[in-house]
């Protein structure tokens, strides 16, 4: 397995556990609030800032312990070179989060549209939002082992 | 799944570059060991850029390092037309 399967299968792990973490914290504080109440949509939006703030500095840590250890293992360093093929699955796993993102983005219109709750539209945002960092790493795993 | 039709004899000429192992090929022409790995197993096919660089390495031009396999590009087209 490659550096950058590794790199992103860790990476993936720790969205994921963010991600449970505060949805977690986010269902508890809004359970007790009224359904689109702007107490309500108040929590919606500090869980996507703590969200977006918590992913950066956890993948930061993670990604620093992940080198550490990766290189005691297996004594391969960080790849210096990022060349052509490097940027191309780059470039490809980044569209396919977009493609994931907008598809979710669209479906949470929709349930606007269709007159659904405010809590609704969130939670397909938030949903849309792991499914696509997650679908990025899948994407980085599966055109670096197809091509190794 | 498109097939890839670009063929290499990188492997090869490697070996009669006196064994020169897929790390010194990759410093060379300045992209990483697995890509090296990905063209010769003919899963990638390399930029114009890089196969020059790749040509240029073992001295030779670009057409007795990489080949195009018409044929099966043709007979595609054929069973398509049928």
């Amino acid at each position: 397995m490659t550096y950058y399967s590794k790199k992103a299968i860790v990476s993936g792990i720790s969205s994921i556990a963010v991600f449970i973490f505060f949805y977690l914290d986010v269902m508890e504080k809004t359970a007790s609030l009224s359904v689109g109440s702007f107490a309500s949509l108040k929590q919606w939006g500090m869980f996507f800032i703590y969200l977006l703030l918590a992913e950066i500095a956890v993948k930061i840590i993670v990604m620093i312990i992940f080198n550490m250890i990766n290189t005691m293992i297996t004594r391969e360093s960080e790849p210096t070179i990022v060349d052509e093929r490097d940027q191309l699955i780059e470039l490809k796993a980044v569209r396919n989060f977009c493609f994931t993102f907008a598809a979710g983005f669209f479906l949470a219109m929709s349930a606007l549209a269709l007159n659904q709750p405010m809590n609704v539209m969130f939670l397909i945002l938030a949903f849309s939002f792991i499914t696509a960092g997650t679908i990025l790493e899948a994407s980085y795993v599966f055109y670096y082992e197809r091509e190794a | 799944m498109t097939k890839n039709h670009v063929h290499n004899s990188i492997r090869k000429l490697r070996f009669l570059h006196d064994e020169m192992t897929q790390q010194q090929l990759a410093e060379k022409v300045g992209v990483t060991r697995q890509t090296i790995v990905a063209i010769e197993k003919e899963k990638y096919s390399p930029s114009l850029e890089v196969a020059f660089l790749i040509a240029r390495v073992f001295g030779l031009p670009l057409e007795e390092v990489f080949s195009f396999d018409t044929n099966n590009k043709e007979n595609e087209g054929e069973n398509n037309e049928k």
